[in-house]
């Protein structure tokens, strides 16, 4: 069980005025004295174990594996890329990891930060270039570092991160971008620019040039696709960001991160400058007032559900992983956890929950794919930031055992309410009463200030509940929801019809439109 | 009190002579009272009442009583593990198993086992049951040892905490002359020197598999180290063997194994599977009651009578159990102590206290010190803190029970490598139960507060890192304690690798913000005492050592060149992608084996640095959060012209407009990167080389793509402007040579 009752100060809030980290202190506290964080687990309920095994595997001691980047190949082995700059080929991915494999397949990379397979040949975002390797010789060894999309500037400031790429269904290659933060590096033999198109996404068409496409990021390190082939972001709480966000990443919109305004005056610009930002207002508000701007697909409240989003991978294993395929799994840096996403469409745009998934990992998770038997690796490393864990870095692979967890698999919003499937049948003959679904509706401040406390909180009243006749379903008739609000469900103690306690017992879903059928 | 010493005196040389192998040779009968070497240090001539109880309660522990007896409020004792005998054939020949069996004390003087009442032939046939219980044996000539290395290495790992020494044998460590005396209470060595060499040899590596009572701890010795320890312990004899084993169907082998029941020898042995099936009800076993009056009678007798065993039992030790008797039945919570006296009673059992001291009682008796030596020499300045085994205060809040388990089962939780003599193995049967109790009796009663979560901004290891460097700002914390495979660059004190699994944080910070109070006589400094951020840089340095075996090493102990890529060590062409001084945000560093480097700068798509020697360090790249720019190590630098390449017709005027795309590059069957870009039409191939001819570089460019009026400008001082002349196949080769 993680003790979040000693962790109350935010992760990053470095660089800004002791009197700024006083306040947050202050509500940070507050926060925590009015409302104690449920723990991962229901209270007294005890967590089924055996659901989904962690294994470490066995490195290589010759590199450190700060894994940050994982593309599982055709072949079913899995090419990772190390912070430090190698691709190294895991070769017997689904045996014991005690026993694993690795071999080194590229070096001299500048601190890659994810891998994508894609017309034969591995891409990794590195500081300033997307590099594509092939090994053209056949000896196993990359001897072809391609320069497959470039563009975006540097200062050589250290936050200057680059991520992925990914590949969407038209074969287009995604790249995201960190904000500066702080002063330029000092060099020489640079010939000082603006640092172009940080804190945007940017994509590029086969064949075609690197263009931006989305602005308003921060340091948004996860990327990826779900199964229809749309690409998502996660990012960091911090300013501008009140916590961390799941954004469905699209040609002209506005994120909120205001580092990114400059570049929209460029003509290559699909984003529309927004002028000067408003201030003192909620995100809601700020959605409402500001030309372009989007809200997050899903919301992950602060420590709730991690401090920091990294990696997203969507389950395509069609089962193999457990009762969650076509769903999205989201990776935490500070907390050293995975959580899982559950989408939907209303009007649309991507709205939906997330839920807790695994916790106690050894360090902070960075990227996860999955393996052609359905099993999930974990890449790990907590260079330069904290994580739980005892561990700098790592790579984990997490197995489901093939019993069914009792869980909330989907949340969905109804016209007046929230339907929730479960993985399982509910308890027979029992009907749960409305006080076991708690829900209480709150938002962020939109503010250049560091995170944001949980805002305008009001409790959702449960006025019935129903259960489906194949008792998998549970709908909620309520009064209060709000538009544009998160709305976090805790749930009481429900059984299955096999007498499972739920393995959480905690979903967040972020209502930004409330369905009109 | 003349006559308690006396007594004392011949059981400690009854002890010497069997260690010394003259026991039976000399022809003198030798008996000793049985030797509890707690009783006989702590409790023997204390005339205190507490003494006597506490030590009369020792000796129904060590002696096993409750095996056998039901003891009226001494529902809190347990009985100890049984001996196992399912080897006791490959041990031992059958008459001296007869022998031992018919008259313990006279073949081990000192022995806790009683001589049990037994009719003619019945030790006989005790023998022959136990005697069949064998198996194959290796030749014990051809594992001889060194009786020299056995002899050094009996002083050395520890056994002379418990067994005799050697007395003349003069430690190198003693001052000149100096006499080396007994302890206080030696524990007989038995029938070691009876022994088959092979089975002494098992026994001697796993001896918990034989006792399990742990009395006999596991020293964690290898075979090689067994051998020699079993020659030493053999020096005067030849090698024994346990001889042919019987037939198992004898009917004396059957009468013994009934015996083995019917005379309870299963009270505190076990031999092959069949005693499991004999109910315990066939043991004699009175209740001990009725100890008020001074008729004592049973075990406890004088004069002891059939069919009571006799455990020889001194009048010192009579009267120590039948005070605890007393007591035990008077005051229903003496067999439940409060924790700290549990654990006292606990470390007297096992005789920890032959090592170690708690709240000062114990430790290694000052005639023996010489014995604990060091393999470090750097460590004599850490004074008896570094050859003795640490004191046991606090442990029950300093260690953790993951490493306690480690310590006193599982092994592997040794910390201090100068120290010679070593931390054995008690087993977790007969310590699993303490750890909670020693937890209890050390609790503070002010609590420590320290957070662990590693979750505040101030928490970074790296914050922790620097105050353990010796760096401006650093504390220094290296100079006595090693990290991974680095030893401290001064004084030897225990490496910091386990720390986070080993110590409890609370102790942790307790120990850093008073070292003297905490660690009596440390050399410590007390760091942090009235340092304004204290608690926080404990909690740093705690981060940085839960991850150490990850982490970058602090400064002092970080070699210079540490990070420092080689490319003649390993001999190939190393690229490297970075930042560079003059070489700029994406710059490639290409280091040759030969010791001719160069490096392309991918974003003004020309070559813009040359050195020689040294090549690179990769510290700042791969493990700085601030990535610091790397600089070329070498001699020579040399900024190449920042012009690019290629112009129109000649004139520079356009130049700025002509546009280069960077296309990466790959890797030549020689490992040479090629740097492709495209100049607007052109495709350009770019490699530099060391120079096969010279000592200088040799620039290689081919271009395709065709077009008029393109001119190469080389990089090469003096360098002249030359036209692009394409080939009947479309291909311009362009050479330099570079100094």
């Amino acid at each position: 069980m993680i003790h979040f009752s000693l962790i109350f100060v935010p992760r990053k809030t470095k660089g800004f005025a002791p009197a700024v980290r006083t306040v947050l202190l202050a509500w940070w506290s507050l926060l925590l004295i009015n409302g104690p964080v449920l723990p991962l687990s229901g209270a007294g309920v005890e967590k089924p174990r055996g659901v989904y095994e962690l294994e470490p595997y066995a490195l290589p001691t010759e590199s450190k594996f700060e894994v940050s980047g994982i593309a599982t190949l055709p072949d079913g082995r899995a090419a990772l890329t190390l912070r430090k700059g190698e691709v190294w080929i895991l070769e017997n991915p689904l045996e014991d990891p005690s026993r694993a494999r690795f071999r080194r397949f590229a070096s001299g990379l500048h601190e890659p930060l994810g891998l994508a397979w894609h017309d034969g040949a591995l891409y990794t975002a590195q500081r300033s270039e997307i590099t594509r390797m092939e090994d053209r010789n056949g000896d196993g060894v990359a001897d072809a570092y391609e320069t497959a999309a470039k563009g975006w500037g540097l200062s050589g400031n250290y936050h200057e991160y680059a991520y992925g790429p990914v590949f969407d269904h038209a074969g287009n290659l995604w790249v995201t971008l960190n904000v500066t933060i702080g002063s330029p590096a000092k060099i020489s033999g640079h010939r000082a620019g603006p640092p172009l198109w940080r804190g945007w996404a940017m994509r590029q068409a086969p064949g075609g040039e690197l263009l931006p496409v989305a602005a308003g990021l921060r340091s948004p390190f996860g990327l990826g696709t779900n199964l229809e082939g749309d690409v998502f972001a996660t990012d960091q709480q911090g300013n501008w960001w009140g916590t961390c966000p799941l954004v469905h990443l699209r040609p002209g919109k506005f994120y909120g991160h205001g580092d990114s305004i400059p570049d929209m005056r460029r003509p290559e610009s699909p984003v529309q400058d927004p002028g000067t930002l408003p201030a003192g207002l909620t995100v809601v508000e700020a959605a409402e007032r500001i030309p372009g701007f989007a809200l997050p697909a899903v919301w992950f409240p602060y420590v709730k559900m991690g401090q920091s989003t990294t990696g997203i991978v969507c389950d395509r294993t069609g089962g193999a992983f457990g009762p969650f395929a076509g769903q999205l799994f989201i990776g935490d840096f500070t907390l050293a956890q995975v959580n899982r996403v559950f989408l939907e469409k209303v009007d649309g745009e991507y709205q939906g929950a997330c839920f807790p998934f695994m916790d106690r990992l050894q360090s902070a998770v960075l990227q996860m794919a999955f393996l052609s038997d359905g099993s999930m690796i974990v890449g790990e490393s907590n260079r330069g930031w904290n994580s739980l864990g005892s561990r700098s870095f790592g790579l984990e692979r997490i197995r489901w055992t093939g019993t069914t967890p009792f869980e909330i698999q989907t949340m969905e919003a109804t016209p007046d309410g929230f339907r929730l499937t479960f993985t399982e049948p509910l308890e027979a003959g029992v009907t749960p009463e409305p006080t076991q679904f708690v829900i209480n509706g709150y938002t962020y401040l939109y503010q250049q200030a560091y995170g944001s406390p949980e805002t305008d909180t009001l409790p959702v009243k449960v006025e019935q509940v129903t259960v489906s006749d194949d008792r998998r379903r549970v709908t909620l008739r309520c009064v209060g929801l709000r538009a544009g609000y998160v709305h976090e469900l805790a749930l009481g103690a429900l059984r299955s019809a096999t007498g499972q306690a739920l393995r959480y017992n905690r979903a967040y879903y972020t209502l930004n439109r409330i369905p009109t059928r | 009190m003349n006559a308690m010493l006396a007594l004392s005196f011949l059981r400690r040389c009854g002890a010497v002579l069997t260690v010394l192998g003259f026991g039976l040779v000399s022809g003198v009968v030798v008996r000793a009272a049985p030797v509890v070497a707690g009783f006989e240090r702590f409790h023997r001539g204390k005339a205190d009442a507490l003494a006597r109880t506490e030590g009369g309660l020792l000796l129904l522990s060590e002696l096993n009583c409750v095996a056998c007896h039901q003891l009226p409020g001494g529902d809190g004792l347990t009985s100890r593990p049984r001996l196992s005998l399912s080897e006791a054939g490959s041990r031992l020949s059958l008459d001296s198993l007869a022998a031992f069996i018919a008259d313990p004390h006279r073949v081990k003087p000192g022995t806790l086992m009683p001589q049990v009442a037994l009719a003619p032939g019945e030790a006989e046939a005790l023998a022959a049951y136990l005697g069949s219980l064998a198996s194959p044996q290796i030749d014990p000539a051809s594992i001889a040892g060194s009786v020299e290395s056995g002899r050094g290495l009996y002083h050395a790992v520890g056994c002379v905490a418990c067994h005799a020494a050697d007395t003349s044998l003069t430690p190198p460590s003693a001052a000149g002359g100096a006499a080396v005396s007994q302890p206080s209470a030696v524990v007989p060595l038995g029938l070691a020197a009876q022994y088959d060499r092979s089975a002494l040899v098992r026994f001697l590596m796993d001896p918990l598999s034989v006792r399990p009572a742990g009395r006999m701890p596991d020293s964690h010795l290898t075979l090689a180290e067994a051998i020699d320890i079993a020659a030493y312990l053999q020096r005067a004899s030849s090698p024994a063997s346990a001889g042919e084993v019987e037939a198992a169907a004898s009917p004396l082998i059957k009468e013994g194994r009934r015996l083995f029941a019917a005379r309870g020898c299963v009270a505190c042995h076990v031999a092959d599977d069949t005693d499991v099936a004999i109910p315990v009800s066939a043991r004699v076993v009175p209740a001990i009651s009725g100890l008020a009056g001074s008729a004592v009678g049973g075990c406890l007798a004088e004069t002891r009578s059939a069919p009571a065993p006799d455990f020889q039992l001194d009048a010192v030790q009579r009267g120590a159990l039948v005070a605890a008797l007393q007591r035990l039945q008077e005051d229903s919570a003496f067999a439940h102590p409060e924790p700290e006296r549990d654990v006292e009673r606990f470390l007297a059992r096992m005789n920890c206290y032959a090592c170690h001291s708690r709240d000062g009682r114990g430790g290694v008796e000052p005639s023996l010190r010489h014995f604990f030596g060091l393999s470090d020499s750097s460590a004599h300045s850490i004074g008896e803190l570094g050859n003795l085994p640490p004191a046991l205060d606090h442990t029950g809040r300093k260690l953790t029970r993951s490493w306690l388990a480690k310590l006193l089962w599982e092994g592997g939780g040794e910390v201090r490598p100068y120290q010679i003599a070593r931390m054995p193995a008690f087993g977790q049967a007969v310590c699993e139960s303490v750890l909670e109790r020693w937890e209890e009796a050390d609790r503070r009663t002010t609590p420590v507060a320290i957070d662990v979560s590693g979750q505040k901004l101030h928490q970074r290891s790296a914050y922790g890192r620097s105050l353990m460097g010796t760096q401006d700002g650093g504390l220094g914390c290296i100079t006595c304690h090693g990290l991974r495979d680095r030893p401290a660059t001064g004084v030897s004190a225990v490496p910091l690798d386990h720390t986070a699994q080993r110590l409890r944080p609370e102790y942790f910070k307790e120990l850093l913000l008073d070292p003297q109070s905490v660690q009596p006589g440390t050399l410590m400094p007390p760091m942090f005492m009235g340092r304004a951020k204290a608690d926080q840089e404990i909690e740093q340095i705690w981060t940085y050592l839960k991850e150490v075996d990850q982490q970058l090493l602090p400064e002092g102990l970080l070699r210079t060149g540490e990070y420092e890529l080689r490319p003649e060590a390993v001999g190939q062409t190393l690229v490297f992608r970075t930042f560079l001084q003059a070489a700029g945000l994406e710059a490639v560093a290409v280091g040759s084996p030969t010791g001719r480097h160069a490096a392309f700068d991918a974003r003004e798509v020309r070559w813009a640095l040359t050195w020689r020697g040294r090549f690179l360090d990769a510290l700042t790249t791969w493990e700085e959060r601030a990535m610091t720019p790397a600089k070329a190590l070498g001699e020579n630098v040399t900024e190449l012209p920042a012009w690019t390449s290629f112009m129109r017709d000649g004139s520079g005027a356009s130049e700025a407009a002509i546009k280069y795309r960077y296309r990466g590059y790959t890797i030549g069957p020689d490992g040479v990167p090629t740097f492709r870009y495209e100049v607007e039409a052109l495709r350009v191939e770019d490699t530099l080389r060391p120079d096969e001819k010279g000592d200088g570089y040799r620039r290689t460019v081919v271009v395709r793509g065709g077009g008029a009026g393109w001119v190469f400008r080389g990089m090469s001082p003096g360098s002249q402007p030359r036209p692009v002349s394409f080939d009947a196949a479309g291909e311009a080769v362009l050479e330099e040579l570079l100094p």
